[in-house]
């Protein structure tokens, strides 16, 4: 059996498991529906996801105890999660195959060979784990803070460290490692002098390159939806996707630049693949070139989809085990053994010191930078509503891994991701859209945090959600409150009867309430020409004839002290009738004027009892702008959100 | 971090791969372990913004003087001072050497100090200077104004006066304050506390202006305490004298210095004019500050029924609201 | 093209193979095993609703199932402040009588989906206003239950009271007799701490003429007079002719009196009019309202008499019997 072919195989049978779960994510428990099918697990295989909310959390949730495995399988064999399981990596492998078929050996000789700016994606790695690593800088510094004269004793030995090292400028290993701790110890002596917590965070960015998630992101969002506009048979009706044009650019992109070199986005640029890079240099196999005579045909180079130069220096980290170059190696010197390759091995990534110290504090740098917006705090954005069960946003952020799940399985398809609404680090994480969806957050479904991997959303039960039994005091999980939209609200704006919200809103007792109200309709002061018993001739802009047969429309008449109000039943151009009951009496007499009056029944939202469901955004006929919307004040997840005692 | 391995030797290649089998090991035992050890089954509960734990301020009241209180006519508020001290039995029963002093004044607009609408500067340079004189080992004054604090303590002549009597001035910053719980209440609850000054205080003095209060009716020493919460404390405006109650449950302090000497009669809190003062030369000093505050709603003219927060504090059992039980010692300067 | 090896080749292969087998294997096993409570989108009792927290260790009813039925739905508890939650208008007549709880659940036959019965268990403070609101819905014309007094059975349901406790039992069909009947048994032998409250005021009325399945209990605004509450109905056929007697114990003799002249000012100020009668009842009176004559009159504690009948001698005549009646009791 051809080891190529086996690797075919895997490949085809993660990228079929993949597409199964993406599938398969659409709620229900149908055997092609949710159930429980393992959706998250190429998720939580990523050690990058598990490695960054470590870091960020301090703790390895559940499900992500899989990237162990991940792990010590690369430590012990190399990359192979690249060549062998990454359903991303097969895409791009496929795209790059049709690239540069039917092309001669020299042009696959030139795109497998291996480009310095590979080592691109080892800073990107960096930065994101520099990102989520602020926290754990700050812990460890406040640590250090409570034991007294350790800060400064540290700063002071740093900078003297700094200060004679800095002296030899001969050996760069001394001066580079000075100027490391030059640089370190000066940070922490600002902390000491200001707020630690200012000056460091934690956020949680490697959902935007992972490649796992990303995979998922655009399956999910993107070709999924397209795929199912025809069939309809994941879900009831088309699924949208806020913000798809993003995500489909970026995807599109990636598959795209495999023409210009195969596995672009796995050479340049994935950080899942640079930190496999990373880790194996210890592996205990690998890919490697047996002493023998080698004719120097350059076949293995160019079928090599790691660029990892085999027949010369290989370069352990680039290499991802396809075996390309082992299975066409016509003379059997390619072999894949524990032995190092007889032609020389690189086994670690081509970094300079400057650039890891820049990269490594500019990765700290920029989270409290980005957040000098004020977005998580006091300039946080209303129309940020997240999820039910959502934590607070910095440990919101400090989880989300962008993959898009809670988005999939979303069975009323409201929650989107977001554009910029909660700044950069909020791209992509789910963001509510109550007019996009079917329906507003259902009462009952607690599928997206089930459903989330790393619990940035937290999987609460349906009690806690509904603030029954145990939750019965902390009450229901509010995403928000619904405000109504006076200038725009039929009933308080239009003169128009209209109670579809208070009608839909699920809550028991309702949390749309209506007062009633009666307003003399436009053109209708009218002065009676004649009457019949319940049935009057009036003068006046002619009337809509049966326009005030709705049951809204009442007669009004009379003075002040001695007000009469009838229903109106039906109407012609001039003629209203009234219920049979009425009979006109003293009251009416011909050249009297009488009013039409319309009765409003105006919706009044009781935030003590609305859980910013959205149904009644959703619902309301004002489909543009919508006459009631939600907004995220008095959302249960941050309390300095409330909007009452 | 450029690493080159030794040329392919055959005699090295075992031990190489031996060394390196180990180092794989090792790492794989390391990620391991530290998997298993982070190992969070549950997730994170209902997370809140402030990570730290609730905090609360002790009592600080000193056991055995309870109920005293002394009131002082005079319009010189340094001699009102001395002498109301003096006949409480004098500084020193309250502030001993060594002690740490927190003096929470009002410093709540940046309006100047003969508007009366914040604490007056020469009687808080007189107090710290008694309490330095007593042996203090340090006196901090501060109040997490309405307003910029910055402008405020300026403004109010607040600041000059504490710095040049030798207090400390502490403004608020975002990581003094902590998540507090008033004990048995329902509007302070895991709400921002300026605390950070009170850490390694022993005594605390509050010192207020009389002064009328558009919402609550009367601005005294109780709702003096106001000034310590963070965070939208607008808010409990809707259900102010419940607060104001609970305020004082929060806080209760070793002395309490009431300045009726100017009483803002109108437009309280932050009046505006002089003709809304009116000169009740009255100075209060004890350590029931429902007593206090019950006295000074007469020099605001209301009486305590106008005002349900007293008699609410009172239901904590925080004080007396019927002053005169408590046999104020009324002396007048000059 | 790889020869040298291919052994190891084919062996990794096939192991490389095993694992992707042992893989798929895994995951179909997965997709069996979740958690439903996740998925159930509609509540399977109809709309949502806010219930009152459950109490720890209530009783969820399940003891009295018989053989051969299962749970349908989950317990529901209500109180006093949601009770309209689920009987909606009706709650009113129960708050008024001192209602406390509601314990009530589905149970389903099974495999027969389609029957299916609801037991209601009220508690009602206690046994006099468990037979108040007992009485007051008691159905004319039923048949007995075989389960005592005061119990009693429709084609579709059963009604008893056990203790303080008012129970209903409604199927959603007919002919499941012997299911409600075992229910209703299991009930009262597990309940069987309490009993019966024996309620005096029934030995109080006259035997003769007297239906006694009519015999009920009024908690509040009997006969629309606010004052007059907790009084025991009873109705008589005296020749034919139909008469109500009423009786309401008070807690003091002057009360009573005082009760009953009350009653009668009631009476009065609605338009009656003042009958001059000549019975030999201390302090009766006589009021002709609507064509009616009610009678009133008290008896130590008791306030009792006569309510709107259209014949006055009848009317005289019970009064005379419910007097002479209290009379002998008192003895």
């Amino acid at each position: 059996m051809n080891i190529v072919n086996v690797r075919r195989i895997s490949q085809a049978f993660f990228l079929a498991l993949f597409l199964w779960f993406c599938i398969a994510g659409t709620f229900g428990q149908e055997w092609w529906q949710l159930r429980g099918w393992p959706v998250n697990w190429f998720l939580q295989l990523d050690p990058l996801a598990a490695l960054g909310t470590v870091l960020t959390t301090g703790t390895l949730y559940a499900g992500l105890s899989w990237a162990i495995g991940t792990i010590v399988a690369t430590l012990f064999l190399g990359r192979f999660f690249c060549g062998w399981v990454c359903p991303f990596g097969s895409m791009h492998q496929a795209v790059g195959y049709l690239g540069r078929r039917a092309k001669p050996l020299s042009h696959s000789l030139k795109v497998n060979s291996h480009h310095p700016l590979q080592s691109i994606k080892y800073y990107l790695l960096l930065f994101l784990l520099a990102a989520a690593s602020g926290s754990l800088l700050a812990a460890g510094i406040r640590i250090a803070w409570g034991v007294p004269l350790v800060i400064p004793v540290l700063a002071a030995g740093g900078i003297i460290l700094a200060g004679v090292t800095a002296r030899r400028f001969k050996a760069e290993r001394k001066k580079a490692a000075g100027i490391l701790l030059a640089l370190v110890g000066a940070w922490t002596v600002l902390a000491f002098f200001f707020s630690v917590d200012r000056m460091l965070g934690a956020s949680l960015l490697t959902g935007l390159l992972d490649p796992i998630p990303l995979v998922h992101r655009s399956v999910n969002l993107v070709l999924l939806p397209l795929a199912d506009a025809t069939f309809q048979k994941l879900s009831v009706s088309q699924r949208h996707t806020e913000g798809a044009w993003l995500i489909r650019s970026v995807f599109a992109g990636a598959l795209l630049l495999n023409l210009v070199r195969p596995r672009f986005y796995c050479r340049f640029v994935c950080p899942l693949g640079a930190l496999f890079g990373v880790i194996s240099r210890y592996s205990v196999w690998r890919i490697g070139r047996t002493s023998g005579e080698c004719t120097r045909c350059g076949v293995c180079d160019a079928g090599c989809e790691g660029a990892c130069e085999p027949s010369s220096h290989v370069r352990i980290h680039e290499c991802v085990l396809c075996m390309n170059c082992l299975n066409s190696c016509s003379h059997d010197l390619i072999t894949f053994g524990t032995a190092p390759s007889a032609s020389g091995q690189l086994v670690s990534p081509d970094m300079s010191r400057r650039g890891f110290v820049l990269t490594l504090v500019s990765g700290v740098a920029v989270v409290p930078a980005m957040r000098l917006g004020g977005y998580t705090a006091k300039n946080w954005n209303p129309v940020l509503i997240r999820p039910p069960g959502s934590l607070s946003e910095i440990d919101f952020l400090s989880r989300c891994i962008k993959c898009g799940q809670c988005m999939r399985v979303c069975p009323t398809n409201i929650i989107h991701p977001a554009g910029l609404q909660a700044g950069f680090e909020g791209l992509w994480t789910p963001v509510l859209n109550f007019r996009i969806g079917s329906s507003g957050c259902q009462m009952n479904c607690i599928a997206c945090g089930h459903v989330c991997p790393t619990a940035a959303i937290r999987p609460i039960s349906l009690d806690e959600k509904l603030g029954r039994n145990a939750f019965h005091e902390a009450g229901p999980v509010r995403l928000g409150t619904a405000f109504v939209d006076h200038g725009r609200c039929l009933p308080w704006a239009m003169d128009k009867p209209c109670i579809v919200c208070q009608e839909n809103c699920p809550v028991s007792p309702k949390a749309i309430h209506v007062k009633e109200h009666f307003v003399t309709v436009r053109d209708g002061i009218r002065v009676v020409t004649a009457a019949a018993g319940p049935v009057l001739d009036t003068a006046g802009t002619p009337l809509k004839p049966g326009g005030l047969a709705t049951g809204d429309y009442y007669l009004r008449f009379g003075n002040a002290s001695e007000e009469q109000r009838h229903l109106i039943f039906e109407n012609t151009e001039r003629g209203i009738a009234v219920d049979p009951g009425f009979s006109p009496g003293p009251g009416i007499s011909v050249g009297e004027t009488v009013e039409i009056q319309v009765r409003l029944q105006r919706p009044q939202v009781d935030p003590d009892r609305c859980i910013g469901c959205g149904v009644c955004e959703h619902e309301c006929p004002v489909s543009g702008k919508r006459a009631i919307r939600v907004t995220a004040e008095n959302e249960s997840r941050n309390r300095k959100h409330s909007l009452l005692l | 971090m450029t690493g080159i391995s030794s040329e392919n030797e055959r005699g090295l290649n075992r031990r190489e791969f031996i060394l390196r089998t180990c180092k794989a090991g090792i790492a794989a035992a390391a990620a391991g372990s530290l998997g298993y050890l982070l190992h969070d089954g549950l997730g994170p509960g209902p997370s809140s913004e402030a990570g730290d734990a609730q905090v609360s301020l002790p009592d600080f009241s000193i056991p055995g003087l309870e109920g005293k209180l002394s009131i002082v006519t005079g319009m010189d508020r340094v001699k009102s001072v001395h002498l109301a001290l003096k006949s409480l039995g004098g500084i020193e029963a309250f502030v001993k050497k060594g002690d740490r002093v927190l003096i929470k004044v009002n410093a709540a607009f940046a309006t100047p100090p003969i508007l009366s609408a914040t604490s007056n500067p020469e009687l808080l340079g007189e107090v710290v200077c008694l309490c330095l004189a007593a042996g203090a080992a340090s006196v901090v004054v501060t109040d997490n104004p309405i307003n910029d604090p910055g402008s405020c303590f300026a403004l109010t002549g607040i600041g000059d006066a504490a710095r040049s009597a030798g207090a400390q001035l502490v403004f608020p910053r975002d990581g003094f304050f902590r998540a507090t719980t008033v004990a048995g209440g329902t509007l302070i609850r895991d709400w921002p506390l300026l605390y950070t000054p009170f850490e390694n205080v022993n005594k605390v003095i509050g010192m207020a202006p009389v002064k009328d209060h558009h919402r609550s009716g009367a601005s005294m020493i109780m709702k003096n305490w106001y000034g310590l919460l963070g965070g939208r404390r607008n808010i409990f405006h809707q259900n102010i004298h419940d607060v104001i109650m609970e305020l004082a449950v929060m806080v209760k302090p070793t002395l309490v210095i009431l300045d009726g000497v100017t009483t803002m009669m109108t437009n309280g809190p932050t009046g505006g004019s002089l003709s809304d003062l009116k000169q009740t030369g009255t100075l209060i000093v004890s350590t029931d500050q429902v007593a206090a505050d019950a006295f000074g709603a007469s020099l605001l003219g209301r009486s305590i029924r106008d005002l349900p927060f007293i008699l609410k504090a009172e239901s904590m059992g925080l004080g007396t609201s019927d002053f005169e039980s408590l046999h104020p010692i009324r002396t007048s300067v000059g | 093209m790889n020869h040298r090896g291919s052994r190891t080749q084919t062996l990794v292969g096939f192991a490389v193979l095993g694992l992707l087998c042992a893989v798929a294997a895994g995951v179909f096993y997965k997709q069996s095993r979740y958690d439903v409570s996740v998925f159930t989108v509609s509540h399977p009792a109809g709309e949502v609703r806010f219930p009152a927290a459950i109490p720890a260790g209530a009783d969820n009813l399940e003891s009295y199932l018989p053989d051969g039925m299962k749970p349908m739905s989950a317990l529901e508890v209500f109180g006093r402040d949601n009770l309209s939650d689920k009987i909606d208008g009706k709650a009113e007549l129960y708050l008024s009588s001192g209602f406390v709880s509601l314990h009530c659940r589905r149970f389903v036959k099974t495999g027969s989906p389609d029957s299916w019965v609801e037991m209601f268990v009220y508690d009602m403070g206690e046994g006099r206003n468990a037979f108040s609101v007992y009485s007051a819905q008691k159905r004319a014309g039923v048949e007995e239950a075989g389960m005592g007094s005061h119990a009693y059975r429709t084609s579709n349901a059963l009604f008893f009271v056990h203790g303080r406790h008012y129970v209903e039992v409604v199927a959603s069909m007919e002919g499941m007799s012997d299911e409600l009947l075992a229910m209703g048994r299991k009930f009262v032998a597990a309940q069987r701490a309490e009993k019966n409250e024996e309620h005096r005021e029934l030995e109080l009325f006259p035997r003769q003429g007297l239906d006694e399945g009519s015999v009920a209990l009024r908690s509040s605004d009997v006969f629309g007079f606010d004052r007059l509450d907790q009084t025991f109905i009873a109705r008589y056929v005296l020749d034919g002719i139909p008469v109500t007697a009423f009786i309401s114990r008070r807690p003091s003799a002057g009360e009573a009196e005082e009760l009953a002249a009350a009653f009668e000012r009631f009476l009065l100020e609605f338009g009656g009019v003042s009958v001059e009668g000549d019975l030999p009842v201390p302090g009766i009176r006589m009021v002709e309202i609507l064509d009616t004559y009610t009678v009133v009159f008290s008896h130590g504690r008791v306030m009792a008499g006569v309510h709107e009948c259209d014949d006055r001698r009848k009317a005289e005549e019970l009064a005379l019997s419910l007097y002479g009646r209290l009379e002998e009791v008192n003895r």
